[in-house]
């Protein structure tokens, strides 16, 4: 959970605005496409009409052409100058036009001569009956009718005919927009066709049942039973009394197209989205998750603990300050060791005495409360040993400094071996040490004799001679009730128990209260 | 030494240059890569165009002549619709070259002033039959020759005229040669004297074509002509008078057409031989009879 005001919570709240921003976009983009795919459809409703009228055109242009073609060919002129003067039968120019023009892409053809006799095409009745209607054979120009039928509109492409100047007939070849036509502008348009005569939709793409009868656009849109259309009259020039031919492009169309592009545009959104969390991923794993892992060090760091960090593999701006913080927490630590160190140093130089390594008396202050508090606390004994080497002035005099320091080195040796482990032995100043011990004062006294013992049985070895001394040890055991000030109370008896040791000839163990007794 | 090279390279410029030329103008001669072929292992390589009748001939002798004077026979202009005629035939024999003769058809026998002028020598072969083709479907068989010449000058106009149908002829003429004598000139003297309303073809092929499509059609062709099933004509005779060879050599087939052979410039032995052997050789006689041609060079 990212919390508020570090960098992965205004990386997460960034990657979130984009996300919103990227829906609002998404929104914005959908509606304003909508308004542009149902204008665009208008626009384009017009356009395809005017395309179908250009594509009426050309073909019209095309299906003139090749009329021409027929009028050119001095072959076919022959053979209808021999049909039209001689009045021959027209099998052969029929067979002719057959050998010569049958590959054209046309629909119907017929050849009249000026009389009206049909050489070509005789069983189209229908055709014959347009031309001789209009003068055609007679003519003299080029000319491009409509005709109606229940299927279409047919363009028709008449040239006269000629050989030798003398004016033959007229040869008309037609193109309809049919059925099939109609299909074809249907599947490359996605619009539907109508030809309508008299307000009445003559023929259409639409199926049987959702063609209109009667044809009544308003405001160039026309509502059926279950659809509505945009439409478009093509602008071709028919004539009068020929089928208009409209374009009207479905309502459902447009949708569709609508759909379309708000797919289009859903797509694009999710794909942003998940390019933008996948950008926040790895901006947060890249990023924000090594410099979480860098405060988390530095806490540590900050509460006195300098963890090892494991060399980084980055080779990014992040791995060099990983590893710059690594090399500082291993060099804080070093100094931590070295402080540590120091530390203990100064700590034993405090509390021990430096000639014999025993604890000093400054120890003593500080330990003894410790001690007491938890020999009450425990109800144990703590006993008190005054040890004294006897006529140590004589060695110091006899034998020297030196020898005086080997000798209280050696003795100091003899009592911490004679101690056990949880006894503590302090030099309180020249030959004069002590003994605390938890055990009683019996138990205190056996300590003390085994120290007089252990140091009379043989003398100390100094460097140029054995030096035999002695000791005298005072004992006293600390008394409930003696409260924080025990310890000046329990060496006051120890060191009067030692004195009254030394008062009666050394080399012996007084404890307390039976020097107390025997004094009484 | 700089020099030199320059004047290679321009050198071989201009060789690349010369053979270019030199393959195109082959190309234009109609010699083929084959032919080259048939050169490099010492094949005479003779290329012979113009009037479709002496391809008929020489193509049903074609084996025999190129075993016997070891030639290879290229042959153009089979049946074609493009009018290939005497025209092409000197065209074709003006082309001959040592190594790459030519020679040519033609129909007609030419004046002298035409033969001084293309320094031709020509090569008559054969008097070949002008045949009067009418539609199958018309039930005629049999027009006196002076009917045939009215009809083709325009004065006979309707088939009932002549035993026929009463429908309108129509005439499917192919007028050419007009400046030199001989073939349908035996017919009518001139263009001017065939009726105007007629139907006028540039090839042999379209003279069948057109008497084929109209019922009402009459036009004239060489006898060599293979008619194909596929074409509705038939051949009529004159006064009774059969297009043989007999009746050629009798004077009393009066339509003919003398066919020959056109060189250009001195010949090969071995072409020589081959023109030879198709004025006088034994095969060439078969394929005459059965043509109906009347040879005309005689007997050697």
């Amino acid at each position: 959970m990212a919390v508020p005001g570090t960098y992965r919570f205004r990386l997460v709240t960034y990657i979130i605005v984009l996300l919103v921003f990227l829906a609002g976009v998404l929104v914005l983009s959908y509606g304003a496409s909508s308004q542009l795919v149902l204008r665009e459809a208008e626009n384009n409703v017009g356009r395809l009409a005017e395309q179908l009228a250009g594509q009426i055109r050309t073909e019209s242009v095309d299906l003139a052409e090749r009329a021409r073609m027929v009028r050119d060919s001095a072959r076919f002129q022959e053979y209808l100058f021999i049909a039209v003067s001689l009045g021959t039968d027209a099998t052969a120019l029929r067979e002719q036009f057959q050998r010569q023009f049958g590959w054209l892409q046309i629909d119907r053809a017929a050849v009249l001569s000026g009389a009206g006799r049909p050489l070509v095409g005789g069983e189209y009745g229908d055709l014959r009956e347009a031309l001789v209607e209009r003068n055609l054979p007679q003519g003299s120009k080029e000319s491009l009718i409509y005709l109606n039928d229940d299927f279409g509109i047919e363009m028709v492409a008449t040239v006269p005919m000629r050989y030798r100047s003398q004016h033959l007939g007229v040869a008309a070849l037609t193109k309809r927009l049919g059925t099939s036509w109609m299909e074809t502008v249907r599947k490359s348009t996605g619009g539907e066709l109508l030809f309508v005569r008299d307000g009445k939709v003559v023929s259409s793409t639409l199926s049987a049942g959702a063609a209109p009868a009667a044809f009544i656009p308003v405001n160039d849109r026309l509502e059926l039973d279950q659809s509505s259309y945009l439409v478009r009259r093509v602008p071709v020039n028919t004539g009068a009394g020929v089928d208009q031919l409209w374009f009207a492009l479905s309502q459902e169309q447009i949708t569709l197209r609508l759909v379309e592009q708000r797919n289009i545009i859903l797509g694009l959104a999710v794909i942003g989205a998940v390019a933008i969390l996948l950008v926040g991923l790895l901006l947060l794993r890249n990023f924000s998750a090594p410099v979480g892992r860098l405060v988390s060090l530095m806490q540590a760091v900050a509460e006195g603990h300098f963890p090892v960090i494991p060399a980084t593999v980055r080779r990014d701006e992040i791995g060099y300050l990983t590893e710059r913080f690594s090399e500082m927490v291993a060099s804080l630590r070093d100094k931590q060791a070295e402080i540590d160190r120091i530390h203990g140093q100064l700590a034993q130089q405090a509390t021990t005495d430096a000639l014999t390594g025993c604890y000093n008396r400054r120890y003593l202050y500080d330990l003894f409360p410790k001690l007491w508090s938890e020999a009450l606390r425990s109800n144990k004994d703590l006993s008190v040993l005054i040890v004294d080497l006897d006529h140590f002035k004589q060695v110091n005099d006899r034998y020297g400094h030196l020898a005086g320091d080997e000798v209280l080195r050696q003795f100091s040796q003899i009592l911490m071996g004679c101690c056990r482990v949880s006894d503590f032995v302090f030099r309180l100043g020249g030959e004069e040490f002590l003994i605390l011990t938890s055990v009683d004062v019996e138990g205190a006294k056996v300590l003390a004799e085994k120290i007089r013992v252990a140091v009379a049985a043989e003398p100390l070895h100094t460097a140029e001679q054995d030096i035999p001394v002695t000791v005298s040890i005072g004992v006293a055991q600390a008394q409930v009730g003696e409260g924080r000030e025990g310890l000046s109370i329990v060496l006051g008896r120890a060191d009067r128990a030692l004195y009254d040791a030394k008062q009666r000839g050394r080399n012996r163990v007084l404890v307390h209260h039976e020097a107390q007794r025997q004094r009484a | 030494m700089r020099l030199i090279v320059t004047l290679m390279s321009r050198h071989a410029v201009f060789l690349c240059v010369f053979l270019a030329a030199s393959v195109s103008a082959h190309g234009s001669d109609s010699i083929t890569l084959a032919s080259l072929k048939e050169e490099s292992r010492g094949v005479t390589t003779v290329t012979g165009a113009g009037e479709h009748f002496t391809w008929v001939l020489l193509d049903q002798i074609r084996s025999g002549l190129e075993r016997d004077h070891g030639i290879k026979l290229d042959l153009i202009g089979r049946e074609s619709m493009l009018g290939h005629g005497c025209t092409q035939g000197i065209k074709m024999a003006r082309q001959n070259r040592p190594g790459r003769e030519t020679f040519g058809f033609i129909c007609c026998p030419l004046d002298k002033a035409e033969v001084d002028k293309e320094q031709l020598t020509v090569h008559p072969i054969a008097r070949e039959p002008l045949v009067i083709l009418v539609n199958k479907a018309n039930p005629v068989s049999d027009i006196p020759v002076e009917k045939v010449r009215a009809i083709f000058r325009g004065e006979i106009r309707n088939w009932k005229e002549v035993g026929g149908p009463d429908q309108p002829i129509v005439i499917v003429l192919r007028p050419h040669c007009a400046q030199r004598p001989g073939h349908w000139k035996t017919i009518v003297s001139s263009v001017d004297q065939f009726r105007k309303d007629r139907i006028d073809v540039k090839s042999e092929a379209e003279v069948v074509q057109g008497v084929s499509d109209f019922p009402e059609g009459m036009g004239n062709i060489g006898s060599t002509w293979n008619f194909d099933e596929k074409y509705k004509v038939k051949v009529v005779t004159l006064g009774g008078i059969a297009p043989t060879a007999a009746n050629l050599a009798n004077g009393s087939y009066p339509f003919y057409q003398e066919q020959s052979i056109v060189t250009h410039g001195p010949v090969s032995p071995a072409l020589a031989g081959m023109i030879r052997d198709l004025q006088h050789g034994a095969a060439f006689r078969e394929v005459a009879k059965k043509y109906e041609l009347l040879p005309l060079a005689g007997t050697p």
